[in-house]
């Protein structure tokens, strides 16, 4: 059994098929990386994972648990970054991180303790009390990683998560990824820079028009179009290549 | 992780959340306004033969304290003020501030979400204006001849907490079905103003009364408003006033919860 199991999921929006029929299999501790151009469905993919839309055909699971029909037991176990978020710039990560915390099913004193951990492995005790609306973009991003890691979930979900980010910052949060795997989580995050993805990524999958057109280790797909990297690899399965 | 989602934990860490903050300070202040205000009025409108009190006349045949005080000022506030404050940007807030993404990531139902926006809201100003109700009364009977019936006015106090529940629903439903904060505002206010307006004008014709009738703040200013007659405490009466408030507000929760089930975020 996968870590995320997805089969032939679809979702229209109006006359928009977003997906159309997506089948993927993410195994347990890997480093996923879903790959593809905008609107390819990459976020709707981790949309309908984490319950924030709803599918209109398929079938979707976290550890086994079927995401559509048990979203809140699913839930449990999924860390989510948005690609686009907001959170309260008045508030100090700390208060903010708490109020996560506390969302997730967790005591006050539990999320105290969860909070301290994280920032230190994440670098970010010394901003814990300052305004959010103060930090940095990449001190604002931390604390995006943070709430997303507050619960100990297993499967963490990232959407486009070094998007914006310089490239010290980048370096960063696809540092802070693999060292997850390396602790036993396992992360499927999406991204159209397919640099990151061959950083860190054990398996790439290649999302076109809603259906999943590649999937493979990064030097396994090179050799199987005969590519000098995944940028050439993706153009060729996009058919522009 | 195997995590329960303590409900009453969200409801107290949020309640906690808008009463130290810049809208629990507005309620306050206007609640202490409120009572400041009325306790300078009073004396002044009910004195016989003052000017303010004859032009008071053209609006009301009656300068009972009563009447001044629950149906008019306190159905403003809590109907237009306070009740609307509390929540009319719950969830579009979280929709323009793009915090929805983060938070229903979390392990709970979209209608936990909802519940715990209003049981929030409802204990936030419940926590706030007993209190200063209370405090109101101290101040008020003392310039009433013959003091306030204590229970009367803490059964229309009550009342008025399930009116906030009646404004907080309709101005929830008002925050799922717009995008922006601005719309959800005024739709909020705006509405809650007519919403009151046939209560507070029920004494100036039939057809008024009949619509007040169909309204929640008729039922809020049972007992305290002599219009169309003056009613007595009592306790079945009271309950089913109660009762028809809460009835008034249910249909808007459900909608509230059906579309936000629905809704791709």
């Amino acid at each position: 059994m996968g870590a995320i199991e997805i089969k032939g999921l679809k979702k229209t929006y109006k006359d928009v098929e977003a997906l159309r029929g997506l089948d993927l299999v993410v195994e347990k501790g890997e480093v996923y990386g879903f790959c593809g151009p905008n609107g390819a469905g990459k976020s709707t993919t981790l949309k309908i994972l984490v319950g924030l839309v709803h599918a209109t055909d398929g079938e979707a699971s976290i550890k086994g648990i079927d995401v559509i029909n048990d979203g809140v037991e699913a839930r449990k176990h999924i860390g989510y970054l948005p690609e686009s978020y907001g959170m309260p710039g008045w508030d100090t990560p700390r208060k903010f991180l708490t109020y996560m915390g506390i969302l997730s099913g967790m005591s006050k004193e539990d999320a105290a303790k969860a909070i301290e951990e994280i920032a230190a492995e994440i670098n970010l005790t010394e901003n814990l009390d300052r305004r959010i609306k103060t930090l940095s973009k990449g001190n604002k991003q931390r604390v995006g990683i943070a709430q997303a890691l507050i619960h100990d979930p297993a499967i963490l979900l990232f959407d486009e998560p070094t998007t914006g980010l310089d490239p010290i910052g980048r370096n960063e949060v696809l540092d802070a990824m693999k060292a997850f795997a390396d602790k036993g989580k396992t992360v499927l995050f999406s991204t159209h820079i397919l640099s990151d993805v061959e950083k860190i990524c054990d398996t790439v999958g290649i999302i076109h028009e809603g259906v999943l057109m590649e999937q493979g280790g990064p030097e396994e797909l090179r050799q199987k179009h005969g590519a000098k990297d995944l940028d050439e690899v993706f153009l060729k399965v996009a058919g522009h290549g | 992780m195997d995590s329960q989602v303590n409900f009453s934990a969200m409801i107290w860490h949020r309640t906690f959340r808008i009463i130290f903050s810049l809208r629990g300070l507005i309620a306050i202040l206007f609640s202490f306004y409120f009572i400041g205000a009325i306790a300078w009025m009073l004396p002044t409108i009910t004195e016989q033969g003052g000017v303010i009190a004859e032009i008071w006349k053209t609006f009301s045949s009656d300068l009972a304290f009563s009447w001044l005080l629950f149906d008019g000022a306190l159905s403003k506030l809590v109907s237009i003020f306070i009740a609307p404050l509390f929540v009319f940007d719950a969830i579009s807030g979280d929709k323009t501030g793009e915090r929805m993404p983060i938070i229903m990531s979390r392990p709970i139902t979209r209608t936990q979400y909802v519940l715990m926006k209003l049981s929030s809201g409802m204990l936030a100003f419940t926590l706030l204006f007993l209190p200063i109700m209370g405090i109101g009364y101290f101040v008020f009977s003392g310039l009433v001849e013959g003091g306030l019936d204590v229970a009367n006015y803490f059964a229309t106090c009550i009342l008025f907490v399930a009116l906030a529940f009646f404004c907080m629903a309709v101005c929830l439903l008002i925050s799922a079905l717009v995008k922006k904060n601005l719309v959800s505002f005024l739709a909020a206010f705006g509405l809650m103003s007519i919403a009151m307006t046939a209560n507070a004008s029920k004494n100036t014709s039939d057809a008024l009364l009949a619509s007040a009738q169909l309204t929640p703040h008729y039922y809020a200013t049972y007992f305290a408003s002599p219009f169309p007659e003056p009613h007595d405490l009592e306790i079945m009466p009271f309950l089913g006033c109660l009762v028809v408030i809460i009835l008034f507000a249910l249909p808007f929760l459900y909608l509230t919860i059906l579309k936000f089930k629905k809704e791709d975020l």
